[in-house]
């Protein structure tokens, strides 16, 4: 017999909803159970009133009501009264319509439903219809419940059927209906003792899989063999002594006592809901995220000029708006833009195939056959780092190929995607692994393996250590705390480059760590979506982190703009690259102080800040003029402040992303045409302002472009496509053409820190 | 085919490959090696030694010149590549920059 759970999406409330719906395996013509069939016999259950989060818990209260260790019919802590709860959860051989039969569906979660009265009440749906009863005979099953501990708790799960599409059932036969019952109702199971004691002391167990239910249900009491026996039994107050007896019908009930059992039902609930929520707040706290308070920002904002003094005062920013105004003030920036598609107006699509490298395909016929590989001894770190990019993006990455990779005494290990990696493997190729060459470490995506003591237990055995290791990156290990941080960091003295992005769990005492045993050594920080991290208590340990070229705070939405002017006090006369898209709360004040300060400034990345203005961008321009790399996205700059900044300080540019900038339009298109001859990667995505002429003279001007991403931009027509006559550069985002294949088009193969070379000491 | 149009590579077992000038600067190391200024030995023979590359991935080199020839000019086929071979033809086209 299979039991499938199914998450139903009823709403918002009831998003953990969880139906369980039972078959029998032999019966195939017993579908599915859609919502949508409104056929009769299925059992439906609603589930109103319950928010989501009682649900998810809920899920642990019932265990399973199929669990495997029950031999015999059982139902647990029911003895304690001596009653038995026999139901039959499963109609298929109850009915024996077997077309007509669907699953059992009924939620673990111990559903709200409507009662008889119209109000919601969490308990059990009571059955209100008259079944459609088979005349056939059933089998019933007899459920005797025993003494051991392990006994699955059912509180009010109902089972019942309706005959109409989604109509709620109610249990509660009148009387002359009964006989008919005898077709196996599923019952709620009522006890006012199975609630309370049963379930306190069951509640600190840790469920196995198969208490969960989330085992197969084989041959539990839930298969419907013939001869089984249905007892139907429905209790509600322990003095009321209700002969046990095997009898058919079973279904002894009435809608009183229903109601009455229902109410005990939701009493028990709720005692264990209470008690359940108490251990969940205490899990909860490690996981939770502090809302850091905001930081005045006040004073400092009144520094700022004004956006009507832009263009005012002096520096090249000014003077280029100064022209550009001038410019437009004659005629429009579009007209100005004299760009005719060229006269062979060939369909690009057919022309001029990318012949694929032999190097290519022969590391895409290597990874294919990945497991014959006997020894990547020979191969040079570079071409181990492609293969195993390559066979990660194929999902062909194993235990055997990261055995090759550790082999010997490597000096890379590059995995991007370490998911399929256990703890074990994890385990048992590194303690193997001769760690002293070792440079470059690379484990992103190793949620899975990375626990806390990975690395006391990888080092501990040898006398191995990590005495060479510059560059490490464990991005996603979503389980690492700052203690497996910290034996990582102290047995690694020469880190000059750690990445720990979505490493959630840390908190400002890795920082602290880091700070104490790297201080200005490190050269590249990435802790990008580490939410933990409170920004302001990490400045101190931001004044030893000297000569930082790199750092990437992206997604830290807690960061403001005292943070960056103390950072950047201490380390801005090396930053190289700084990345804080998603930290919403900085203004330009932030950038004010960037462009004071970071001259040498290559990469920025400033996407999704919405409090910049045209201001920041002047700061930014006259500061920051050999900036290389600029990221921008869904960002308030208007087309002069944008033109204005590439005229002045746009030269040096060689990727710049102009995603979402819903204002740039033809005087960007203009300034870059005339000022970015290096420019290698041009995102307009979404910029709708720029149409085919300006899209043309770009592309046209640009010589060294080679990469142009258009997504979004419904305006470019094949006037540009066909047009324009840049032989090298590939334009994706239009057409349905290929992406994934010019995704690392530029990015520079095997590179160790971004910006400065490894000291000589480590170089082979 | 006239001798100034082709070339000759040398595998390490002393094996010759005569081919095509055109098919050759495939790899950029060859076209480096016979056009650049300066006399290398290379251009002015016209012959190429290699005496890393053995004589079987040298063939399935020059066959990938070939193809690739091919496909440029429209001819889109695939190009087969044993497994046993993969090995060293990767060192190899690494070196050769094709």
């Amino acid at each position: 017999m299979k039991r499938v759970n199914e998450i139903v999406d009823r709403g918002s409330e009831n998003s953990g909803l969880k139906k369980v719906r039972f078959w029998d395996g032999i019966d195939e013509s017993c579908g599915a159970l859609d919502k949508t069939e409104g056929d009769d016999q299925r059992v439906f259950v609603e589930n109103e009133g319950i928010d989501s989060a009682q649900v998810d818990k809920n899920e642990d209260l019932f265990r399973d009501i199929v669990p495997d260790y029950l031999d015999g019919p059982s139902l647990g802590s029911l003895n304690k009264s001596n009653n038995i709860w026999d139901f039959d959860i499963n109609f298929d051989t109850i009915f024996g319509n077997e077309e007509e039969q669907k699953g059992l569906v009924f939620d673990l979660n111990f559903p709200a439903h409507r009662t008889q009265n119209g109000g919601t009440e969490k308990g059990c749906i009571v059955y209100t219809e008259n079944p459609m009863i088979n005349e056939n005979r059933v089998d019933i099953i007899d459920i005797a419940s025993d003494d051991s501990d392990n006994e699955v708790e059912v509180i009010g799960y109902t089972c019942g059927y309706n005959n109409a599409k989604g109509k709620q059932i109610e249990l509660g036969m009148p009387d002359d209906r009964m006989e008919n019952l005898s077709l196996g109702l599923g019952m709620i199971g009522m006890d006012n003792a199975v609630g309370e004691s049963s379930l306190l002391a069951d509640r600190e167990k840790r469920y196995s899989r198969e208490e969960k239910g989330k085992a197969n249900v084989v041959d539990s009491w839930l298969s419907l063999q013939a001869n089984y026996s249905i007892d139907l039994d429905l209790l509600t107050d322990s003095d009321e002594s209700i002969p046990r007896e095997d009898v058919e019908l079973g279904l002894a009930v009435s809608s009183e006592m229903a109601e009455r059992a229902l109410r005990q039902a939701e009493q028990a609930l709720r005692t264990r809901e209470n008690l359940n929520r108490e251990a969940w707040k205490e899990t909860a706290k490690r996981f939770a995220r502090k809302n850091f308070p905001v930081q005045d920002n006040g004073k400092e904002s009144s520094s700022l000029r004004s956006i009507e003094q832009l263009g005012n005062s002096s520096g090249p920013f000014s003077d280029a708006l100064k022209m550009l105004r001038e410019r437009t003030s004659k005629r429009a920036a579009q007209q100005l833009i004299e760009w005719k598609p060229s006269k062979e107006n060939r369909d690009r699509s057919i022309s001029l195939p990318i012949v694929p490298s032999l190097l290519d395909l022969s590391l895409k016929a290597l990874a294919e056959n990945a497991e014959g590989i006997v020894s990547l001894e020979v191969v040079p770190d570079n071409l181990r780092g492609r293969l195993t990019d390559m066979l990660c993006d194929i999902r062909k990455m194993n235990v055997h190929i990261m055995n090759l990779l550790v082999e010997g005494c490597p000096t890379e290990i590059r995995i991007k995607n370490c998911s399929w990696l256990t703890e074990k493997q994890f385990l048992q190729t590194f303690r193997r692994c001769q760690t002293k060459d070792l440079r470059v470490l690379q484990l992103d995506l190793c949620g899975q393996c990375m626990f806390d003591f990975a690395f006391r237990d990888i080092l501990a055995p040898s006398s191995n250590c990590f005495s060479s290791l510059a560059i490490v990156s464990l991005r996603g290990a979503c389980r690492l705390s700052d203690s497996g941080l910290k034996d990582l960091v102290m047995s690694a003295p020469s880190l000059q480059s750690i990445n720990l992005g979505q490493c959630t769990l840390l908190t400002c005492n890795a920082i602290n760590v880091i700070a104490d045993s790297l201080g200005s050594n490190l050269k590249e920080l990435y802790i990008d979506g580490c939410q933990k991290i409170n920004p302001m208590m990490i400045l101190p340990a931001f004044q030893k982190f000297k000569y930082l070229e790199v750092l990437s705070v992206a997604g830290i939405d807690s960061i403001t703009d005292r943070f960056v002017s103390e950072m950047i006090s201490v380390c801005g006369q090396s930053i190289k690259e700084l990345d804080l898209a998603d930290c919403v709360k900085l203004t330009d004040c932030s950038l004010k102080t960037i462009g004071g300060n970071c001259a040498d400034l290559c990469s920025l990345n400033i996407s999704n800040l919405n409090n910049l203005t045209d201001v920041g961008m002047e700061y930014l321009a006259n500061g920051c003029r050999s900036i290389q790399k600029l990221k921008l996205c869904r960002n308030e700059f208007s087309d002069e402040a944008m033109a204005a900044y590439i005229e002045s300080s746009g030269e040096s540019l060689t990727e710049l992303l102009l995603n979402h900038m819903t204002k740039v339009g033809p005087n960007t298109a203009l300034s870059l045409a005339k000022r970015s001859r290096k420019l290698l990667s041009l995102d307009i995505s979404w910029c709708r302002r720029i149409n085919n002429e300006a899209l043309g003279l770009i592309v046209d001007s640009c010589s060294s472009l080679k990469l142009l991403k258009v997504f979004g931009c419904r305006q470019i027509t094949d006037v540009f496509l066909n047009g324009h006559s840049n032989p090298l550069v590939r334009i994706i985002g239009q057409k349905l053409a290929p992406i994934l294949d010019h995704v690392n088009l530029l990015e520079p193969e095997g590179v160790l820190l971004h910006y400065s070379p490894l000291p000589i000491s480590m170089e082979f | 085919m006239k001798k100034e149009d082709t070339v000759k590579l040398i595998s390490a077992e002393g094996f010759e490959f005569v081919i095509d000038k055109k098919a050759a600067m495939v790899s950029q190391t060859i076209r480096n090696m016979l056009t650049s200024p300066g006399s290398f030995a290379e251009s002015e023979h016209g012959e190429v030694t290699f005496p890393e590359i053995s004589t079987t991935i040298l063939e399935k080199i020059c066959q990938y010149f070939y193809w690739s020839l091919q496909y440029a000019s429209g001819k889109e086929t695939e190009f087969h590549i044993e497994p046993e071979l993969t090995l060293e033809l990767i060192m190899a086209a690494n070196y050769l920059d094709t």
